[in-house]
């Protein structure tokens, strides 16, 4: 299923994915081996980076600190378990934070209308206030 | 998906949100979050988890929660815990088990 990056540690992370586009300064990425369709924990040259689907459907939004590890995720994807939304996939947010010198990542929360509105430009064909319970 | 140790495998899982197909089922999993002090009126204390939750009909009524004090117990929960895949844990399945796109519909895997 692939490795994590490393640049915590002082390695170079392996190099999975590669850029395909961007929107608005924002690299879009894509796995190298077609396979890896999720984006990396730490990186190294870049503030955000964007996931879409297959079929070109934003999937997820990552931006990282200034340290490169993760901030935080917006993802459009069904959150029953944490946001009692049912089946159908929902903007959400998940928060990363250190705790005790590990980086942890918080369940799903619903997205503010301020944070729909601010990363709005990124969510490619996305519907109409997808962010709402 | 390639076989991998198990040490890997559970690696591997780490602040993973991922579909995965096996057989005429998908599921989509959300591992090892953290949820602070408070947050769950289920589990108030501290604590990690791991949901599974299905998303072809045929398992669209499932879902599961898995629980630890820290991410290394709550992987193992999850990893001992869940059995849906033919009775088989998602370790034993891995070789068949191939990463998809989190929608409701079942995807050709070659």
């Amino acid at each position: 299923m692939g490795g994590r990056g490393t640049y915590s540690t002082g390695q170079e992370p392996e190099q999975k994915y590669h850029a395909v586009g961007e929107i608005d300064g924002v690299k879009i990425l894509e796995p190298i081996d077609g396979k890896q369709w999720r984006l990396p924990e730490e990186n190294h040259s870049s503030t955000a980076y964007i996931l879409l689907h297959p079929d070109g459907t934003f999937k997820r939004y990552r931006e990282y600190n200034e340290d490169h590890t993760a901030k935080f995720d917006i993802d459009y994807h069904p959150e029953d378990k944490a946001l009692g939304t049912g089946k159908r996939p929902i903007l959400h947010i998940h928060e990363y934070h250190m705790k005790k010198g590990t980086l942890v990542r918080e369940p799903a929360r619903f997205m503010t209308e301020e944070e729909y509105t601010t990363y709005k430009r990124f969510f490619v064909n996305v519907p109409e206030g997808a962010y709402l319970p | 998906m390639k076989n991998e140790s198990h040490a890997e495998f559970v690696e591997d899982l780490h602040f993973q949100e991922l579909a995965i197909q096996y057989k005429d089922q998908k599921w989509f999993l959300d591992c090892g979050l953290w949820c602070r002090q408070g947050l769950s009126k289920e589990y108030p204390e501290e604590h990690f988890e791991t949901h599974a939750f299905g998303l072809t009909d045929n398992v669209a009524d499932k879902s599961f929660t898995y629980v630890g004090e820290t991410i290394e117990e709550c992987f193992k929960n999850f990893i001992n815990g869940f059995r849906e895949l033919d009775g088989k844990t998602i370790f034993e399945a891995e070789p068949e088990l191939e990463i998809v796109d989190d929608t409701p519909e079942l995807e050709d895997i070659d």
